[in-house]
């Protein structure tokens, strides 16, 4: 084991933490459906958050729930599991549910994690609204 | 109503089965945009094993079409029989709905001939090996230092280990990603959030490849076959559109599995590190190279 260096930039690495903010934008979609928006960082330290609304939107028994990843820039591994948490819950509830929009590396992680495909993910909220909109006709 | 799918020569067959009404028809539209966002493009719907539809259900069924149309992608509604047909034929829609071919011509029409060698390539699942002499885990040349670092420190470790990468190299924002999920797992479930204890990092990148070692104090993940067996099933769930069966899959979970993990991170990880997932005898370090 060999110590290579000197790594001036990374030496200095200072222990200071760094959090962004995430925010959650819930939208009454009308219908009994839901649209739950979260903007900036999904991750570890804020997932349990947009679950807890998730959760929510459950408790009132709306019957359709789009969840719109649009405005998310990044997201990681406990991000995704409340992704999924929504998803597989949302099958035991007979909750029809779409996630929308998804860009960038928050699409690239879910194409990682072989989810592109499984989850029903439509281009954009709009898209998501026109296929909740056929199902009430 | 059940769905059931198959795929032959590059064409999703998607088959109701039993009665259609609002919700399931629900379930038949979601299906189809699973499908298409997994990279789909041809589908045949098969409606003989359907025995009732109502105009709703017919609404959707054109809804399918027209969407399908937008997209560019190639539908056919096939086999639509005795009441089914019935209703189709009083609401117009016959020319969208009924095609005159069989299932079996609808195939043949739209399949593609899938190359031999991205068949075979199909049957590979990734898989974590178990070799402390790997070359992957040959230090030398390596840039190293130890870090006594919590959950929150992370984020900040890996965009610092990224700046060290060459300015051009594709995805530098998903390397990030990656290299903070082996360091969480390290912290997390290595050292338990054990700021006395420390995580070892090794890193190089040029513009052929990156690689990353990182090394915890813990008593090493001890899962790795359990881990193996369970993503080839995901996989082959994946492969097989079983979307039910996939359920089961969604999340790795152990008895030292808390609330907050995904069970997912190293779902991401062994296809985003194509060169490799390599830990040591000891389980507590982890070798990965990307080739870019």
């Amino acid at each position: 084991m060999k110590f290579v260096g000197p790594n001036t930039k990374f030496m200095s690495f200072s222990y200071v933490s760094s959090e962004v903010a995430m925010e959650i934008e819930t939208e009454n979609l009308g219908d009994n459906a839901v649209c739950i928006a979260p903007a900036g960082e999904l991750d570890l330290y804020n997932a349990d958050r947009l679950k807890a609304k998730v959760l929510e939107a459950f408790d009132a028994s709306h019957s359709a729930l789009v969840i719109d990843l649009s405005q998310l820039s990044y997201i990681d591994s406990s991000g995704v599991g409340v992704l999924l948490f929504t998803f597989a819950n949302a099958k035991r509830r007979h909750v029809t549910i779409y996630f929308s929009g998804p860009t960038g590396a928050v699409r690239r992680v879910i194409e990682l994690t072989s989810l592109l495909g499984y989850l029903p993910i439509t281009d954009s909220r709009a898209e998501a609204l026109e296929f909740l909109g056929s199902e009430k006709k | 109503m059940d769905l059931r799918t198959q795929t032959i020569d590059g064409v999703v067959v998607i088959t109701p089965v039993g009665e259609m009404d609002m919700y399931s028809s629900g379930e038949l539209k979601e299906l189809v945009v699973r499908l298409w966002s997994k990279g789909e493009r041809l589908f045949v719907v098969d409606l003989g094993s359907l025995s009732y539809v109502d105009s709703s259900g017919v609404g959707v069924l054109l809804f399918i079409y027209t969407t399908c149309m937008k997209r560019g992608l190639n539908v056919r509604f096939v086999n639509a029989t005795g009441a089914v047909a019935r209703v189709i034929t009083l609401t117009r829609l016959e020319s969208y709905l009924l095609a005159p071919e069989t299932l079996e011509q609808s195939v043949a029409e739209m399949a593609q001939p899938v190359a031999q060698a991205s068949a075979s390539q199909e049957n590979h699942v990734r898989r974590i090996l178990i070799d402390g002499s790997h070359p992957l885990h040959d230090t030398t040349g390596m840039f190293h230092k130890a870090f006594y670092i919590d959950l929150s420190q992370i984020r900040r470790l890996s965009s610092l280990i990224v700046n060290k990468a060459p300015a051009r190299i594709p995805e530098v924002n998903i390397l990030e990603q990656q290299i903070s999920e082996l360091i969480k797992n390290a912290v997390r479930h290595g050292n338990k959030s054990d700021k006395t204890k420390s995580v070892k990092i090794w890193f190089k990148f040029s513009t052929e490849e990156a690689r990353l070692i990182v090394e915890d104090e813990g008593p090493g993940f001890q899962d790795i076959e359990a881990w193996n067996a369970f993503y080839r099933g995901k996989i082959e769930c994946y492969r097989k559109n079983d979307f039910d069966k996939m359920l089961e899959y969604l999340s790795f979970k152990t008895d030292e599995s808390v609330e907050s993990d995904g069970g997912n991170a190293l779902f991401a990880a062994v296809e985003f590190w194509n060169g490799g997932v390599v830990f040591n005898e000891r389980r507590n370090a982890v070798a990965v190279k990307r080739i870019l």
